[in-house]
């Protein structure tokens, strides 16, 4: 008899867990694993914000800023307080103060868990954006998308568990990335076309051969590849070969119309601000994030960049929030429509926030000891402020959160313990958190 | 339980402590402190703790005030001096107790316990924590153990080894009942080892001899540049730093060369340790010598590097790091810099260690002949001059240069300062400056002396600039000494705290009487070099033959070729290991000669068949009952695609060593045009940018050149059939394939036998004559031309499982 281990057998047998499988030649991304614990989120959608959001003009009103504009900051050093240009207003049942950058966003108020003293380790861009993505500032470290990816495997068996648009290859090459995790679970970069030319998927698209064609050279790359299968009698590499085929096949057909606008309709379309060249790129970006999300990915990351406003703020901040803050309404709009926030944990942020005081007279320097941003639906609290600035939002005083706390909370409402989910690789045991990391359990629902 | 026991004893032991203390502020610290205490501080912080963090003891008078790695975390009377309040005040990153703070009324209770003398009743003494793992509990650890010299095993059949090798192996399998399946056939055989020595496929479809094969295929340049690979992705060799700054390293590809070179040269293996360790102090005969010898420790430094804060002491301590990581696993298959924190958790490698080998790479320098914009420090920017350089570019030169051009930017800047500063006196935007307005500002007196300034500050950069990138092509991206000097401890790897300065050495686990101390007068590295390339090491060679198997079968006998220490794998077959170590150093430490032994065995000629006893007994084949099917490589598919093709080129490229950028980030380089001048040579010759991996070698494992990786990963995903199945590049070279062979026959039969024979390097069956046959038939009568249907047909070859995998 013939001890025959299909790829699935594998999959569900083996103790030995996902670094096995990947040597082993498999898929390992098709297999869902169970959580830690109850999980409150099944997904994460990041909208990130590259370049380093001012907390000042957006989310963390300061009337003291705005009343000492011009003075010289207290500790003499960086140069004159800047107050904020825009007008902060209370919004919504829960009164959260937002500027006016940000009026179609606002009127979802109630739904933001607004996190007032992030703080980070890195100063710079280069090594903030991967300690951000991956809790590392230098070393080439898996981003959180594939830890979540490793951790909880996909939902989905027709497109890949972790993709990412508009993504940062410029600082780092790692903040989609799996180091050291096997490539089964980095990032598939996914195009959203409007500005953005070429195939939403690489290699996506079948240029050389008609439909026709290609099926007889499919079938006749499978008839191969059966034959080479009957010599071997069990033969699991080949099998994930002939694996990968199918699910390649299925991509051709699910992407093209998950991409496919044509299905959404022209209320829809408005809403996300697509088809108005300043929302066009993003409100693209956020319909095809919701849509992915319905389609089961477990992490999807989208995002612009030029939030680094170290002058012409009042310029530049229009046009940055200008081009995210309809599409951002319309997906958590979206998302609650169809009754996906509660399990879809979205969350708003850059690298690290602005100074109070001003640089080139109409700028701000990076801040890395206190900035804001916020998170929304998947289990945390809706309406709510946690974490205090201090008066000019230079650093936090109270419910300070780092990067790698962070990391722990959206960990936890996927139901994953940041210290249990690990992975051994060069002689120790890996964390996303490394040695660091607490659940802020004052935000959870 | 134990908790309440030792309550207990601490109270009988407070009492003879009344007399020290005044019996209310005991009884303030028995009610208000002591219960905090264990009850937030314990578990991390006394001796019944599982874990002890931070070397921090709280459970005695004495500990508290002595405190752990850090400093005192009670003085007395001092409250502000007492780290414990910083710490529970969450000031400072020192946040403590870490998942939850203590509440405003017991912080304050603290900071009045502490005011008021921080009486504290309890005796003991606390006790240091013993290092992990003892150094002579260590040694037995079966990979520190000298090399054994194993007997040749008897076996039952005598008839089945051609080589001791083979009574090693089978003498494993006869144990647990198993027996070696059949031989490949010539043509696997001929193909196996094709691709295993040279990374291409065979010239024929037919082995002849196989020994005089062997011999030929070692001789072959292309030899050096497949095995020459597998070291550079030890070696995580880039031509670029990355980490966010990441510079072009313009010189890296002559450590590349180097490596194809010694491969084929077939230098021995101890001396390729030597080289790449201390070439720089080694003794040369010749000029030449000295030259190459100087290229080899191109290893040290072509690692990653934050340049943006060369000058720094944080930027010597993170370089020594990622030297010593590289260094003790690509050679002796050592995780050592686990030991830069904590004392190694599960190696007897003391955190003394670790600084003993830092003070050595600490004392050397690597000279990268690479640059960032805006560097001040000239510290690892400088050049490596070869013996007979007509130019000489120094320290001197080098210092000026960085100043001259950060003078330069500022000079420029005062000109554009000025110019702003008219401007906004009237009332002018300074954006969009129209040439009428440019010249207008370029007549006014303040701003012309500002330009002539900047002009001549720039003649004096480009001066300089112009010897340097003349001096460029005469030198060696490689390691020189500095003043030696010892390395002190980085408490928890912390730069700003500093523990006791370890003279420099070796791990202790792996000294001997015999090891030599280091020259007090040189960084070390030669001792380092020699100790390493020593016979004596009982890790080199077997770290070395294990490589050399796992390249040869797809798997080391250690299956953790990087990690031979407790948290690796252990040997499937210890006695072979040995056996191969021992052969390797009877040859002169020669790859070639260890190679064609282990071609020459059996075991390596079996097939891949199937058993159903090895499956139930061995089914990771880890005792080789048969051959193992082996994935090919990104190098090995991108390299034999065009090679069947016809459109690789076979020659090394041309170096190209461009000049001097305003910067020379890999960001703001013409990749394309970088990438252009190689596209068809092998892979090894192109360039391999930190970040900027091709997106087909990454999709097939390619491996990132931040990490050493002795051993690739092998993934099977999706988008790598999407790659296959539709990129303009394996489109393009199926429609050459065609192309070559439509030349060569206008048969359709003998084409698709020629097909099978360039692609798959056999023969089809009747039966795939037929399926193709049929398919080339189909196809074409729904297509207009035949070319296509042909191209279609190598493209679906391409595609092949069997294509990818060696049987």
């Amino acid at each position: 008899m013939n001890t025959t281990f299909s790829r699935r057998d594998m999959l569900r047998t083996s103790a030995n867990g996902f670094g096995y499988l990947a040597f082993a030649g498999l898929s390992a991304q098709a297999a869902t694993k169970q959580p830690h614990f109850a999980a409150k989120a099944k997904r994460v959608i990041l909208l990130y914000m590259q370049g380093g959001v001012s907390h000042l003009d957006t989310f963390d009103y300061k009337p003291k800023l705005q009343a000492d504009n011009g003075k010289d900051f207290a500790t003499g050093k960086g140069g004159k307080l800047l107050g904020s240009p825009w007008k902060f207003q209370q919004h919504g049942q829960s009164g959260q103060w937002i500027s006016s950058l940000f009026p179609h966003l606002a009127k979802q108020a109630d739904d933001l868990c607004v996190l007032s003293a992030m703080h980070t380790d890195a100063q710079a861009h280069e090594t903030a954006v991967p300690m951000f993505h991956t809790g590392n500032q230098l070393q080439a470290r898996p981003s959180i998308g594939a830890w979540v990816l490793y951790g909880l495997g996909a939902e989905t068996q027709d497109l890949p568990g972790f993709i990412a648009m508009n993504p940062l290859n410029r600082f780092g090459g790692n903040n989609q990335g799996s180091a050291f995790l096997p490539a089964s679970y980095q990032a598939t970069i996914v195009k959203a076309g409007g500005k953005e030319k070429g195939d939403p998927v690489a290699n996506l698209v079948t240029a050389h051969l008609s439909p026709e064609q290609q099926r007889q050279q499919l079938d006749l790359l499978s008839r191969m590849n059966k034959r080479r299968l009957e010599q071997d009698v069990a033969n699991s590499e080949l099998e994930a070969v002939i694996g990968s085929y199918e699910m390649a096949f299925k991509m051709q057909t699910a992407v093209p119309g998950l991409m496919d606008l044509k299905t959404e309709s022209e209320a829809t379309l408005k809403a996300y601000g697509i088809g108005n060249s300043k929302t066009d790129d993003f409100g693209r970006q956020c319909l095809f994030a919701r849509k992915f999300a319905e389609a089961g990915v477990r992490f999807i990351e989208i995002g612009v960049g030029g939030w680094d406003h170290h002058k012409d703020l009042k310029d530049e901040m229009e046009r940055s929030a200008g081009s995210v803050d309809q599409p951002i309404a319309a997906l958590l709009n979206d998302l609650k429509q169809r009754d996906m926030l509660k399990d879809t944990l979205v969350v708003w942020a850059g690298e690290f926030g602005r100074t109070p005081f001003a640089q080139f007279d109409n700028g701000r320097d990076h801040n890395n000891r206190a900035f804001t941003i916020w998170m929304a639906g998947g289990g945390v609290k809706a309406g709510i402020r946690h974490g205090i600035s201090d008066d000019y939002g230079r650093e936090g005083l109270e419910g300070r959160m780092h990067i790698h706390d962070l990391h722990a909370t959206i960990l936890h409402q996927l139901g994953l313990d940041h210290e249990k989910l690990t992975y051994r690789y060069s002689g120790r045991d890996f964390r996303l958190t490394d040695v660091k990391g607490n659940v802020v359990r004052e935000i959870l629902a | 339980m134990t908790r309440r026991v030792s309550i207990l004893i601490a109270t009988f032991a407070s009492l003879r402590a009344l007399a020290a203390d005044s019996s209310s502020e005991v009884a303030f610290f028995e009610s208000r402190i002591r219960p905090v205490l264990i009850d937030k501080c314990y578990s991390c912080h006394s001796t019944e703790a599982e874990k002890v963090k931070g070397g921090l003891l709280l459970d005695t008078r004495e500990g508290i005030r002595k405190g752990g790695d850090t400093a005192a975390a009670v003085v007395p009377g001092d409250v502000k001096g007492s780290l414990l309040i910083q710490a529970i005040h969450y000031q400072d990153d020192l946040e403590m107790p870490p998942k939850e703070r203590l509440s405003p009324e017991i912080v304050a209770d603290f900071e009045k316990w502490i005011a008021a003398g921080a009486a504290d009743p309890r005796e003991g003494t606390s006790k240091t924590i013993a290092s992990t793992i003892g150094i002579e509990e260590g040694r037995k650890h079966w990979a520190f153990q000298p090399l054994s010299k194993p007997s040749v095993p008897d076996v039952k059949d005598t008839s089945w080894p051609k080589t001791d090798i083979d009574r090693f192996v089978l003498a494993a399998l006869e144990a647990k009942g198993l027996r070696p399946v059949a031989d490949a056939t010539a043509q696997e055989l001929n193909r196996r080892i094709a691709f295993d020595l040279t990374g291409l496929p065979p010239e024929g479809t037919s082995v002849g001899n196989l020994d005089s094969q062997i011999a030929k295929l070692l001789d072959s340049p292309r030899f050096g540049e497949r095995w020459g690979r597998h070291w550079l992705d030890v070696a995580r060799y880039a031509e670029s730093s990355g980490s966010g700054h990441n510079v072009l390293f313009p010189l890296a590809f002559r450590y590349r060369d180097w490596v194809i070179d010694s491969f084929n040269a077939d230098k021995p293996y101890d001396r390729f340790v030597r080289e790449q360790l201390a070439g720089d102090l080694l003794p040369a005969k010749s000029n030449a010598q000295r030259d190459e010898q100087l290229i080899g420790t191109g290893f040290l430094a072509v690692g990653i590097k934050d340049l943006r804060e060369n000058g720094s002491h944080r930027f010597r301590m993170a370089m020594a790091d990622e030297q010593i990581d590289a260094t003790s696993r690509a050679f002796m298959g050592l995780t050592l810099a686990c030991a830069k924190c904590h004392d190694h958790k599960f190696d007897p490698i003391p955190t003394r260690d670790y600084y003993a080998l830092a003070g050595i790479f600490t004392s050397s320098e690597p000279m990268l002949g690479a640059r960032r914009n805006r560097q001040r420090d000239p510290f690892a920017a400088g050049l490596l001059p070869m013996s007979e350089s007509p130019v000489i570019f120094g320290d001197k030169d080098m210092a000026e240069m960085l100043r001259e051009r950060v003078d330069l930017t500022y000079a420029r800047l005062k000109v554009r300062d000025e110019k702003w500063r008219i401007l906004t006196e009237k009332k002018m935007s300074v954006k969009n400056v129209k040439p009428d307005v440019e010249e207008m500002l370029m007549r006014d007196p303040a701003v012309k002396a500002l330009a002539d300034k900047a002009d001549a500050q720039e003649k004096r950069y480009e001066d300089l600039r112009e010897r340097y990138d003349a001096a460029m092509p005469h030198t060696v991206m490689g390691l020189r000494d500095v003043k030696p000097a010892d390395c002190a401890v980085h408490i928890r790897g912390e730069d700003t705290q500093l523990g006791e300065v370890v003279p420099r050495g070796f791990p202790q686990v792996l000294v001997s009487a015999k090891t030599k101390p280091v020259n007090p007068e040189q960084s070390g590295r030669l001792e380092l070099a020699e100790w390493i390339a020593s016979p004596e090491n009982p890790l080199t060679t077997r770290v070395m033959v294990n490589r050399i198997w796992q390249h040869l079968f797809g798997v080391g006998i250690v299956e953790s070729p990087d990690d031979f220490g407790k948290t690796g794998q252990p040997p499937s077959n210890l006695a072979l290991l040995d056996h191969l170590a021992g052969r390797f150093i009877a040859h002169g430490w020669s790859v070639k000669k260890m190679i064609a032994e282990i071609m020459r065995s059996h075991v390596y000629q079996l097939g891949t068949a199937h058993d159903d006893k090895g499956i139930e007994v061995d089914p990771a084949n880890r005792l080789h009952w048969r051959m193992n099917r082996r994935r090919l490589d990104s190098d090995a598919i991108m390299d034999a695609v065009r090679s069947i093709s016809g459109e690789l080129v076979l020659e090394r490229p041309a170096p190209v060593i461009p000049a001097t950028e305003k910067d020379d980030r890999v960001k703001s380089m013409d990749l394309k045009a970088w990438f252009a001048p190689t596209r068809h040579h092998r892979t090894v010759y192109q360039p391999i940018l930190r970040d900027y991996v091709p997106d087909e070698w990454s999709l097939f494992d390619f491996p990132d050149p931040e990490l050493v990786t002795g051993r690739r990963g092998i993934t099977t995903v999706p988008t790598q059939a999407l790659y296959l199945m539709n990129s303009p590049f394996i489109v393009e070279q199926s429609k050459r394939t065609a192309q070559r062979l439509q030349q060569t026959s206008t048969d359709s039969s003998e084409r698709v036998q020629h097909a099978y024979a360039l692609i798959l390097n056999r023969k089809p069956s009747d039966e795939e004559l037929r399926d193709a046959a049929e398919f080339l038939q189909n196809f074409a009568s729904s297509s207009s031309e035949n070319a296509n249907a042909v191209a279609a047909l190598c493209q679906t070859l391409f595609a092949s499982a069997e294509f990818r995998y060696l049987y």
